[in-house]
């Protein structure tokens, strides 16, 4: 179950920030490995997503490889959504969110940390399972390259926006659809932009410009989404 | 500039913004309703036919001054948020929250009047350009906002967390804006706020240009009404709201 061993938080006093990163990383990665289901379930629902599409659709080459680039990224997109409604919901609900605030740990380093540890545990499995997933859709291997580079700068960006939604949706009752309506207009330039760098490549366009907009959005997340967690997850805690 | 500091700040006041609101909602009303059926009556009768679209590019009328209007209400919104975040007033929360609504409706109709449009012009009813997608991330934005508020018990967790959502939303503004710019899109380029100046006509123009200001009253007497009402639901626990019921019951 919940083991939440005060020796592996630290305050910021304690050591250098990269340190108060790293245990609280480690720590959020402990917890994920340990209630397998973190990993497994966004996996599986990522997986029959993808192969629901060719079933509902007809399995035509040219048909796949058409939709192939955007389904996937659908599939990663949503699964990402479940996920990230038990962000922050576990150390929430263990009271552990609060004695953050009280022992003065900057709020910033634990989202940073437990957004890297979410990425880690639950977006990095499907971007080294979407060659396969796109070999299914009859992808070329240009198209696959495009797609796993998007991916890797995409879904950093996803799971730093998302948090800000899971943040504020954090004490509702029926937050999960909410934070679905909250995310989707944040999640959608990366969506396109991602996404249309697959289509951009079969057709033979370069996609250099889609990637440096994905790197952009990653970089200017990465720097502001945590703050903006923060700051919605002191509201959620009232405080 | 001592009395304009003086009404700004009488603005902050729940209890003196009632008081101010009960005044200048008939002028918001009435300039208004002059403004748009003086702008209707040039629209859709003294302005010329345009030459390649002939009647039918009058829906011009409505349709760009709601959509005008859509990101005018959400940059107040935001606005208004930041001010309520930052400085903790509670009229900013208000003036946040009553104007979601209204700004929500205004981008479905500019949603709605632009799909009329472009059924007869442009062959279809709905096209995922960049200007058309990000108009209605606009509309879900708005809905997210409206939602979020509803969703919490406690009105000051509400306000925070509906402001935090409009500042992050915020962004969308400049990419609905330059979408035409940014993108190869269906929906046409920026004919008014351009480097160059207006590319239409000046017969056309005044027509929209009255419309827009007149919508904005509109908007304007929206946001008063609601914050009115919002104020006394709020503030029901005070001893002037109280006053102002009995009174008010008194008289009727």
């Amino acid at each position: 179950m919940n083991n939440f061993s005060s020796r592996s938080t630290a305050s910021a006093t304690n050591g250098s920030v990269l340190n108060t990163l790293m245990r609280l990383f480690l720590r959020d990665c402990k917890h994920h490995l340990r209630k397998q289901s973190d990993i497994l379930n966004p996996l599986c629902f990522f997986i029959i997503i993808c192969s629901l599409f060719p079933l509902g659709l007809s399995a035509e080459r040219e048909l796949l490889n058409t939709i192939g680039g955007g389904v996937i990224w659908v599939s990663i997109l949503l699964s990402l959504m479940m996920g990230l409604n038990q962000l922050f919901r576990d150390d929430y609900e263990a009271g552990v969110l609060e004695q953050f605030l009280f022992t003065n740990t900057s709020l910033t380093q634990v989202v940073l940390a437990k957004i890297a540890a979410y990425w880690c545990v639950s977006a990095l499995p499907m971007i080294i399972l979407s060659p396969i997933v796109g070999t299914a859709y009859h992808l070329t291997s240009d198209q696959i390259l495009v797609l796993v580079m998007g991916l890797a700068l995409g879904s950093p960006t996803l799971a730093l926006l998302g948090s800000i939604g899971s943040a504020l949706t954090l004490n509702l009752k029926n937050g999960g659809v909410l934070l679905a309506i909250l995310i989707l207009p944040l999640f959608a330039p990366v969506l396109i932009f991602g996404a249309g760098m697959v289509n951009a490549v079969h057709i033979g366009l370069p996609v250099n410009a889609q990637l440096s907009i994905l790197g952009a959005l990653l970089f200017g997340s990465l720097s502001l989404a945590p703050f903006a967690t923060s700051f919605a997850l002191k509201n959620s805690l009232d405080y | 500039m001592n009395v304009f500091l003086k009404f700004y700040h009488r603005l902050g006041s729940p209890r003196e913004f009632y008081k101010i609101s009960g005044t200048l909602i008939p002028w918001f009303g009435s300039i208004s309703l002059i403004l748009i059926l003086l702008g209707s009556y040039l629209g859709l009768v003294v302005a010329p036919a345009d030459y390649q679209q002939g009647e039918s590019y009058r829906i011009i009328y409505v349709h760009v001054p709601s959509a005008w209007l859509s990101m005018f209400i959400y940059a107040v919104l935001a606005v208004s948020a930041m001010i309520g975040l930052i400085w903790r007033m509670k009229m900013a929360f208000v003036v946040m929250i009553c104007s979601a609504a209204p700004g929500a409706w205004f981008t479905l109709l500019a949603l709605i009047t632009g799909s009329l449009w472009g059924k007869p012009m442009w062959g279809t009813w709905w096209e995922w350009d960049a200007r058309l997608t990000s108009e209605l991330l606009l509309l879900f934005l708005y809905i997210g906002i409206i939602a979020l508020y509803n969703s919490f018990d406690e009105r000051h967790l509400a306000e925070k967390s509906a402001a935090i959502l409009a500042v992050v939303g915020v962004v969308n503004l400049p990419i609905i804006h330059y979408s035409v710019e940014w993108w190869n899109t269906l929906h046409q380029g920026s004919t008014v706020i351009r480097s160059d100046g207006p590319s239409m006509d000046v017969r056309m123009l005044w027509p929209l240009l009255i419309m827009a200001v007149g919508f904005n009253f509109y908007y304007g007497l929206v946001l008063l009404l609601r914050a009115r009402n919002q104020v006394v639901i709020q503030e029901f626990r005070n001893s002037w709201v109280r006053e102002l019921l009995v009174n008010k019951g008194e008289r009727s």
